[in-house]
């Protein structure tokens, strides 16, 4: 009985079975752990067929054009995300019922309600009034950070270079996308794998310059519990080529010239 | 039996929203992918665009990434070669065109690998050598068998057509040819050494 599935392993790995001939290997294999690894083995000889292939480089563009659409795309998610939640939150809210509630109060009041009732229902419209309150500062802080994440997206999509830092020994996990749009003298770096700093440090991205001058700093950034950063670059020096840029450990809130290791680096 | 852990698997670093892995796993299998895809549809702005939907997919998905499922190279390849089949379908090629789809590319010349992990690269190099070396072993016509399937997207059926053999005699042939490979291969360390790159 393994054998016939064996059969359809080497058939569907190869993209030769059959639908009727795939589901049934698929309903054998969900509880035959022989077969399953058969079909692992089978896809990796597959696999083979193309790794055996002269390897062919794509067009030098093509990796800059790709991790720009990725980048775009994740800042899209985050945003969807992002929105969504504060939609939920806002219509878990009732945003407009404090002012019903305060019309309700005031014609309560008329036709003489008792005073225990009106000072419930006045502190219900407190709270519900504080509610609106908090949910207009979120917006206002959706709407900062929208403007952040457009002035992203913007550099990312327009950015004429695309290059990657790499890190240094000890930080030889960490790396970094660099999109560099020149015309608007303007940078998005995109971190992983860094160590989380503590709060007495700051990491410090430099601008090595082309012209044997010291570096000069670029911005300081916080690496979050997974490891990762970003940072937005503006107003980069026009008159000054640029070699590559380099991050480093400093005191919190950077120094005016490097004076830790570099962490990691790459050149423009 | 379980795989064994690739120590040095990306995938799970992207499906964790890791951008930066995506230029890792770009600069590991972009040439092994593109040489695949230019095979299939013999043709540089096709095979350039299904690249990048490949990746795009690849970022996307990368959660659905099984390694107890084959290798990270061979769930890329396999999408690649989805999508480049799709496409060759709907493209309703013309009957000299699918003659010829096959050989276009040479399979000799230098290899140029682009990752700039030297060790990786040898390794890469190396598994092709060695695929190609049990590739040889192989009677010209299961290697046929193998390019009509795997190459073109044909199936069984049309493979039998084509060949004007009976569907059996294909069937048997290809499982042969995929059996000898794979006996091959574990003789050659390759799976394990494949679940590395
Ligand atoms: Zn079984």
């Amino acid at each position: 009985m393994h054998e016939e599935f064996n059969d359809l392993a080497a058939l569907e790995a190869i993209g030769g079975a059959t639908q009727d001939e795939a589901r049934r290997l698929e309903e054998h294999c969900a509880d035959c752990d022989a077969c399953d690894d058969a079909l692992a083995e089978y896809r990796d000889t597959a696999a083979g067929l193309a790794i055996a292939l002269d390897p062919a480089q794509p067009r030098r563009d093509a990796r800059n054009t790709l991790l720009r659409q990725i980048e775009t795309d994740a800042v899209a998610d985050s945003i969807v995300a992002e929105v969504s939640e504060n939609a939920e939150a806002a219509s878990r809210r009732r945003i407009p019922s404090w002012w019903f509630a305060a019309a309700a109060l005031f014609f309560l009041a008329l036709f003489g309600w008792s005073e225990l009732r009106l000072r419930a229902l006045r502190e219900e419209i407190h709270l519900l009034q504080h509610e609106k309150d908090e949910i207009a500062a979120l917006n206002m802080r959706l709407s900062g950070e929208m403007q952040a994440v457009q002035e992203r997206l913007d550099t990312v999509r327009s950015a004429s270079q695309v290059f990657r830092l790499a890190g240094s020994a000890d930080t030889s996990r960490a790396s970094a996308n660099v999109f560099m749009d020149g015309s608007q003298r303007r940078a998005v770096v995109i971190f992983t794998n860094l160590e989380k700093n503590d709060a007495a440090h700051s990491y410090q991205l430099w601008i090595i310059r082309g012209d044997s001058q010291p570096p000069m700093s670029a911005g300081v950034f916080d690496a979050d519990d997974a490891g990762r950063a970003e940072l937005q670059v503006k107003d980069m020096p026009v008159d000054v080529p640029i070699a590559g840029l380099a991050v480093t450990l400093e005191p919190r809130g950077g120094l005016s010239s490097p004076s830790g290791t570099i962490l990691m680096q790459g050149k423009a | 039996m379980t795989m064994p852990a690739n120590p040095t698997a990306i995938l799970p670093a992207i499906a964790a929203g890791d951008t930066v892995a995506v230029a890792e796993l770009y600069d590991r299998h972009g040439s092994t992918l593109y040489a695949l895809l230019l095979k299939i549809l013999g043709d540089r702005p096709d095979a350039q665009e299904v690249l990048q939907e490949t990746f795009l997919t690849a970022w996307r998905r990368a959660g659905d990434f099984d390694p107890g499922r084959g290798s990270e190279i061979a769930w890329l390849v396999s999408i690649a070669r989805n999508r480049a089949i799709d496409r060759l379908r709907s493209r309703n090629l013309r009957s000299v065109r699918e003659e010829e789809a096959g050989r276009e590319i040479p399979m000799a010349g230098p290899s140029v690998v682009s990752s700039g992990d030297a060790e990786r690269g040898a390794m890469l190099g190396q598994l092709r050598t060695r695929m190609r070396s049990a590739l040889a072993e192989l009677p010209e016509a299961q290697k046929s068998v193998l390019e009509l399937a795997y190459f073109q997207g044909l199936s069984q059926t049309e493979i039998a057509e084509k060949l004007g053999e009976p569907l059996g005699t294909i069937k048997t042939r290809t499982q042969l040819a995929m059996k000898k490979l794979r006996e091959k291969l574990k003789d050659l360390g390759w799976f394990d050494d494949a679940r590395r790159i």
